[in-house]
């Protein structure tokens, strides 16, 4: 055993020892530049991921890059606006190493060998192309950036033409991100802030815009509430209408209900009037009353001796009158 | 003291000693012996140094050999534990609330693992990423709020001693499509659910700064877009503790509930972000974006506050007149006054078109709801249906005074007819003695009563002249029978109200 089990601890041993001497590993984030004798050409490049041969070190050396998204977000910078009004804008940008060669090409020299160098010089170069893309405020006025309703705001035109000026310059002998082998996933305007000065007018105009709003709201508050009030009486007017007409119809029905009964009394009209006289004066007169009454009061003159002996020839109502008078 | 010659070393066999040291079976007596000397001339003792010695050596060596025996085994097991240490290191455990991928040197080999016990190649040559797939969860806290902003402390507080304008780089807050300043916070969760592409796309150290940019950024979009009215409305987006004292709203106010403008505000912002992702194809969705605040900046906050009292204000004064109209609806017809009203309207409208038959046809409905033929029914008017109708209030006094009217008349004359018809037959048989018996029990009666005092004046009597006054026991009397009336059409409408 102990002879099998060194023979296998010296082969791995070896093996681990030419691994690292010989091979290496592309990881499926990352990408690769192995360059021979310090010469690195198309070939050199190794995305696919996997176990890799090489020369031994010194005479091939390997750089990996990430090829992750990286976030970078300067800070913000005032820019003018094509109205001529003053923002102070920041932005994002994510960004990946798209070009390995062409990133290693660039960095090498500047950074030395460190990729986390590469990556602060690449970052350093980005800042600057950023900071002179955001100038593409300039093509658009305060009113197109800022614009109610979905869509209207230019804001999203802004970051493409961002995004557009840093891929492709249109100046002449000025680079793009693609010289630098990187390649821009996302251009985002994370904060658009105004000059202080200009926060106080603004300040101003809001407190101006509440104050007008306020006396607004109140009086629509009164009118509404008015009218609602007023509409319900009005309604409520009109239901009562309606109900009085019904109710002066059912009045009309018992109208025409007592009129057949009044025809019946048409035998003997005097006779029928003068009962209705003795009903007025049994159920009413005299009753929560204070009545001062002629004694010609009535049509039938009950109080009027001669009256009555006209009407009805009463001789015999004057003998007992004449014993009452005295 | 021992004297030596000195030579001793020279003789010992060159082997003899390494054999011990390997372990092999060395007899003592192959220890090194000192060779023969010559006779000393002096000797200052006289004992057994040569077998001390030869024992203590031969303890030494037995001592070393054991050592190194149990050095060599220690070593072999160390390096069988390294190895075993080597290949056990591909197992892995991918938890419940995360998927792996399984990679061998550097490629991904297959698709995502689920939680549970996986195996891969040892560490060096492969292994397992995990990711984890817990909703995650981040705060826009202060980005868009004064400076020295702390979200751990009281808004209110804050809010007051905030500066009285903004600087740029060090207050934030967002312009609003009407070009006006508003401090904002926000929250967001969002989902890894594609492993492979978040694995290959998003640095980890860098995967919260991008989500808080994207965030952001939508926010900026989202209020550029939306005027400053349509985000404070109803104020429902400044919480209560935000509020200055002695300012509190009603009890409805006070409550920050969303409003559809912050739903629909809520949701742009999901899709902004969304959009984003799904450009950038970074293998997260954003699940939510909510507006934990928006308020005006300090010094607008009084005019903004009064602006919001003033609209608490207005709103009460509809509610309240809203509830008035009811009330006087209520007790104008019950229930049945909003299918009155639309029958009336409808009838009106009929009318204006000259459709005699159909405002005719409309006019008996409207009678039928009147006499409470539809109390207790649903009623449906022009395609729309009200609940349990039932006629009250002065409308049903109204019909039922006319109603009790019209059958008070009749009676009254079918009596008064039956009256006259059975005092016809007494008048005919004796017409004057009729009359004068009609007349004396009259008045008798109108003589008998309490409030008639007789004055007779003998005949020939000068002017007679009456001081009259107002009765003040009638207007009493009629002032009572008044309120009585009031009060019996009350609790008959009350009544009504509750059947």
């Amino acid at each position: 055993m102990p002879r099998a089990l060194l023979l296998i601890i010296g082969l791995l041993i070896l093996a681990g020892f030419g691994r690292f001497a010989s091979t290496y590993t592309v990881r499926f984030t990352e990408n690769a530049v192995v360059t021979q004798f310090g010469q690195a050409d198309e070939d050199s490049v190794v995305s696919a991921p996997g176990l890799k041969w090489k020369l031994p070190s010194p005479l091939s050396t390997v750089t990996k890059y990430d090829k992750r998204a990286r976030f970078l977000e300067p800070a913000p910078e005032t820019f003018a606006t094509a109205d001529q009004s003053q923002l102070v804008v920041q932005a994002f940008i994510t960004w990946r190493v798209d070009d390995p060669l062409t990133f290693y090409k660039r960095h090498r020299g500047e950074a030395g060998s460190s990729t986390s160098e590469h990556y602060r010089v690449a970052e350093n170069n980005l800042r600057s192309i950023l900071r002179s893309a955001l100038s593409e405020v300039s093509g658009f006025s305060r009113e197109e950036l800022f614009a109610a309703g979905s869509g209207n705001s230019k804001l999203r035109e802004l970051e493409d033409a961002i995004k557009r000026r840093m891929t492709t310059p249109p100046d002449e002998g000025v680079e793009g991100v693609g010289a630098y082998g990187i390649a821009i996933d996302l251009v985002g305007i994370t904060s658009i802030e105004l000059p202080e000065s200009v926060t106080q007018q603004v300040f101003a105009l809001m407190q101006a815009g509440r104050e007008k709003i306020t006396n607004e709201t109140r009086s629509e508050g009164e009118a509404t509430a008015q009218l609602i009030t007023s509409e319900a009486e009005s309604s409520a007017e009109r239901i009562v209408q309606f109900a009085e007409l019904r109710a002066g119809e059912l009045r009309n029905r018992g109208e025409r209900e007592a009129e057949r009964f009044l025809a019946r009394q048409a035998v003997n009209p005097e006779l029928a009037v003068f009962l209705q006289q003795l009903k007025l004066l049994e159920d009413n007169i005299g009753r929560r009353t204070t009545l001062v009454l002629p004694t010609d009061f009535f049509s039938l003159s009950i109080f009027d001796r001669e009256a009555l002996d006209a009407r009805f020839n009463l001789n015999e109502l004057r003998e007992i009158r004449g014993g009452s008078d005295q | 003291m021992n004297e030596h010659t000195g030579n001793e070393h020279e003789k010992q066999p060159d082997n003899a000693p390494l054999e011990g040291v390997l372990g092999h079976d060395a007899p003592v007596e192959a220890m090194p012996v000192e060779a023969p000397r010559r006779k000393a001339s002096l000797t200052l003792r006289e004992d057994d140094v040569r077998t001390d010695r030869t024992v203590s050596m031969e303890a030494a060596n037995k001592s070393l050999a054991d050592a190194l025996r149990i050095a060599y085994v220690c070593v072999q097991g160390v390096m069988v534990l390294l190895i075993a240490a080597f290949f056990l290191s591909g197992f892995q455990q991918v938890d419940q609330s995360e998927e792996g991928l399984r990679v061998r040197f550097g490629a991904v080999m297959d698709g995502t693992l689920e939680p549970g016990a996986h195996l891969s190649w040892p560490k060096g040559l492969g292994e397992i990423v995990r990711i984890s797939q817990t909703q995650q969860q981040y705060q826009i806290a202060g980005d868009f709020m004064p400076s020295g902003y702390d979200p751990s402390r009281d808004i209110n507080a804050q809010l007051r001693s905030g500066t009285q304008s903004l600087r740029p780089g060090a207050d934030g807050s967002l312009i609003t499509a009407d070009g006006l300043l508003v401090p904002a916070q926000g929250a967001f969760t969002y989902r890894r659910d594609a492993i492979r592409a978040f694995a290959e796309s998003v640095l980890p150290e860098d995967e919260e700064k991008i989500a808080k940019a994207m965030v952001r950024r939508a926010m900026v979009l989202a209020f550029a877009e939306t005027p400053i009215d349509e985000l404070l409305t109803r104020g429902s987006l400044v919480p209560a503790a935000a509020q200055p004292e002695g300012e509190a709203e009603s009890e409805d106010d006070a409550q920050p509930a969303p409003s559809s403008a912050v739903s629909s505000l809520e949701g742009r912002l999901r899709r902004i972000v969304n959009e984003q992702v799904r450009d950038a194809n970074y293998g997260i969705t954003m699940d939510s974006v909510t507006i934990g605040l928006i308020t005006p900046p300090l010094r607008t906050r009084q005019s903004y506050q009064q602006a919001l009292t003033a609209e608490s204000e207005a709103r009460a004064a509809r509610e309240t007149a809203l509830g008035t109209a009811r009330q006087t609806l209520n007790s104008t017809a019950g229930t049945a006054a909003r299918p009155l009203l639309a029958l009336i309207d409808e009838f009106e409208r009929r009318t204006d078109l000259q459709d005699e038959v159909g405002a005719t046809e409309i006019l008996g409905e409207i009678y039928r709801m009147l006499d409470g033929d539809y109390d207790g029914t649903n009623v449906e008017v022009l395609s729309e249906t009200y609940a349990d109708v039932r006629i009250g209030g002065r409308v049903a006094s109204i019909v039922r005074a006319g109603l009790r009217d019209s059958r008070t008349m009749g009676d009254i004359a079918r009596r008064e007819a039956e009256n006259f018809e059975a005092k016809l037959q007494q008048y005919t048989a004796n017409p004057q003695a009729f009359i004068v018996r009609e007349w004396t029990e009259a008045m008798n009666g109108f003589l008998a009563l309490n409030s008639v005092q007789p004055y007779y004046l003998p005949p020939g009597s000068g002017p007679f002249e009456l001081l009259i006054n107002t009765d003040p026991e009638i207007a009493r009397q009629r002032q009572r029978e008044e309120q009585s009336q009031i009060l019996g059409d009350n609790i008959e409408f009350q009544r009504d109200m509750r059947r």
